[in-house]
């Protein structure tokens, strides 16, 4: 896993492996996985999101709400910056 | 146009008469968006290919695909000549689907994206692919059976000369968990299906300026009635997916301006999950109904805080005769912990265990009669034996399995079951098939299931000898194995399962275990 300097993505990741119940240090996750293969349902799906507001102090628009965001830990993080960005 | 009902009781004359009634008014929306003309006409030009590649009355169609349009297309194609469709749910592995296809030996399979890797696995029949991209070696692609011209086209008022089959013939299997562990098929005729349709209706009033919203498999069975109960009322339907159900929820409901959303607890649970978020009025919703499993006070009350004018239907019902009884809104209020009365016609009353019928608020096992009574399990004689039973009169009896009793006014409650079966995510799932495909894992010794209610969780003890089986493996495996809703959401590795004195496992001692 590349790391970040700001830690976004090893947040990102420490939130996903305690939904979708991955161990760490697997090497099961990447930047890259498809979430819905690692068993990321609709509810998993809206508990993450809820995670993602609570830990970055963000609220995703709805135009975000989408399975597109949530296809894989790095659309997920291009949202997140986007809106951290935006709150400046 | 005929003028006696009783030959209009087939299920696709639902289709026609809303083809009549509302022509050119929305019934699938998709994409693609198709009227009730469209869909009618589609569903003959099918139902002529069908018939040109030996499909029979009787043949059966196994339908596995996401919720389409093109599964509903199929199923009314197979009524109109008499054959049986399966809708069976897209997460099914080649483990669970061998024994099906191997009982109903389907002469024609339908896969799409979401199933093409089962194209190895489908055995002897014909595969139609109702996918978008490129079809597997073999299939038929779509275009060309939607093309065919020689079935008849829907002439908007005659039925097309295609009728073999009468109301009493088998139309439609529903896969279910069987207390043994092994899928049941559960045989439903035309008759059960309308007599279940405009049953449901009476109650619910769904109407033709209604919008549905879709977020059920259309292989559990009340995903699939919303297609009937639509064309039966004029109704459109969003043909959603329960991936639909997720962050974009409350999105679809307020853009595709839904109506009635029917549901079973864990959609309602994520919907007050995003309303607690962010509340959101949501103007056209009018009406939710729950089904699958019951629906906490507390949830109810949440929807009513939240969505104040919305009506909340509480349904107690089982594959085996579709619905039982529904609970109105307003008896709600004076019955909370009621499932409602049985459905017009039908009747419902609680067994001791010689059958004897017994008196109000007398708990024993639910018995149900009436004509949505399926008409078995398909090719499982036992099993209907035992659910499928005729009294001393002659009358058919469904014995549910459900404990519960009924009280002096007709209301039912629910006190259990008298078997192990589980709900979990409102969907029936047999203890017994998981853990026999949990065992199935190399190196998994024992396996014992049990549901935690407050979470709706599904948690696997597993014992093992090997030291490098984990948890994840074991979930990994049963992935492989099960479809979605069956597959636990947590896994433990246990050193051994607590017994009681006869040597079983002791489940009511493992439900204490996780937390």
């Amino acid at each position: 896993m590349t790391s970040t300097s700001d830690g976004i993505r090893e947040q990102i990741f420490a939130l996903l492996r305690n939904r979708l119940r991955l161990r760490q240090r697997q090497q099961d996750l990447t930047i890259n996985s498809s979430l819905e293969a690692l068993g990321l349902d609709s509810m998993t799906a809206i508990e993450l999101l809820l995670d993602l507001e609570r830990t970055f102090g963000i609220l995703l628009p709805d135009v975000l709400l989408t399975a597109e965001t949530f296809r894989t830990p790095a659309t997920l993080e291009v949202a997140v910056r986007s809106l951290l960005e935006a709150k400046g | 146009m005929r003028e006696n009902s009783l030959s209009q009781w087939l299920l696709h004359d639902l289709l026609d008469q809303a083809a009549r009634l509302h022509g050119d008014r929305p019934f699938l929306i998709g994409p693609p968006v198709l009227s009730f003309r469209e869909t009618a006409a589609e569903t003959c030009r099918l139902a002529g290919w069908l018939r040109s590649i030996a499909v029979e009355r009787g043949s059966r169609i196994a339908i596995i695909t996401r919720n389409r349009a093109e599964a509903i297309l199929v199923a009314f194609a197979a009524a109109r000549i008499g054959a049986i469709f399966t809708i069976l749910h897209n997460s099914i592995k080649p483990y669970g689907l061998r024994p099906i296809l191997e009982e109903c030996a389907p002469i024609l399979v339908v896969l799409d994206e979401t199933t093409r890797h089962l194209a190895d696995h489908i055995g002897p029949a014909r595969l139609l692919w109702a996918g978008c991209a490129d079809p597997p070696r073999g299939a038929i692609p779509w275009t060309e059976a939607a093309k065919a011209v020689d079935g008849g086209q829907f002439s908007g008022g005659h039925r097309p000369p295609l009728q073999s089959n009468e109301c009493s013939d088998p139309v439609c299997l529903v896969y279910t968990s069987g207390s043994a562990g092994i899928p049941r098929g559960v045989l439903l005729s035309h008759d059960n299906i309308r007599f279940a349709a405009a049953a449901i209706q009476e109650r619910l009033r769904y109407r033709p300026e209604d919008v549905i919203g879709l977020f059920l498999p259309l292989s559990f069975d009340y995903g699939l009635y919303q297609i009937f109960l639509a064309a039966q009322a004029g109704a459109a339907v969003f043909v959603g997916s329960p991936e639909n159900a997720g962050p974009e929820l409350l999105m679809r409901l307020a853009s595709l301006r839904i109506t009635i959303l029917p549901g079973v607890p864990t959609l309602f649970a994520m919907l007050l999950k995003l309303l607690h978020r962010r509340p959101c009025p949501l103007p056209d919703l009018r009406c939710v109904t729950n089904t699958g499993e019951h629906l906490p006070k507390e949830s109810i009350a949440a929807i009513h805080e939240y969505l104040p004018g919305v009506e909340i239907f509480v349904m107690y019902g089982l594959t085996e005769c579709k619905r039982v009884s529904i609970l109105l809104p307003d008896e709600w209020l004076t019955k909370p912990d009621s499932v409602g009365r049985p459905l017009t016609d039908t009747e419902v009353f609680a067994v001791d265990e010689d059958g004897r019928q017994l008196g109000p608020r007398t708990p024993g096992e639910l018995v149900v009669r009436g004509r949505h009574v399926a008409l078995g399990y398909w090719q499982a004689g036992a099993d209907t034996a035992l659910r499928f039973r005729r009294a001393s009169t002659g009358v058919r009896e469904l014995y549910t399995g459900d404990l519960g009793w009924v009280d002096e006014e007709g209301f039912v409650y629910l006190a259990g079951r008298k078997d192990h079966m589980l709900k979990h995510h409102g969907i029936r799932v047999s203890p017994l098939e998981v853990e026999r495909a949990a065992c199935s894992i190399p190196g998994v010794e024992l396996a014992a299931v049990i549901k935690i209610a407050v979470t709706d969780q599904l948690h696997l003890f597993v014992t093992t000898a090997m030291q490098s089986l984990t948890a994840e493996h074991v979930i990994a495996g049963m992935r492989e194995l099960l479809e979605l809703h069956k597959v636990p959401d947590q896994v433990h590795v246990v050193a051994d399962l607590p017994r009681n004195s006869n040597g079983k496992i002791d489940r009511r001692r493992l439900q204490g275990e996780p937390s």
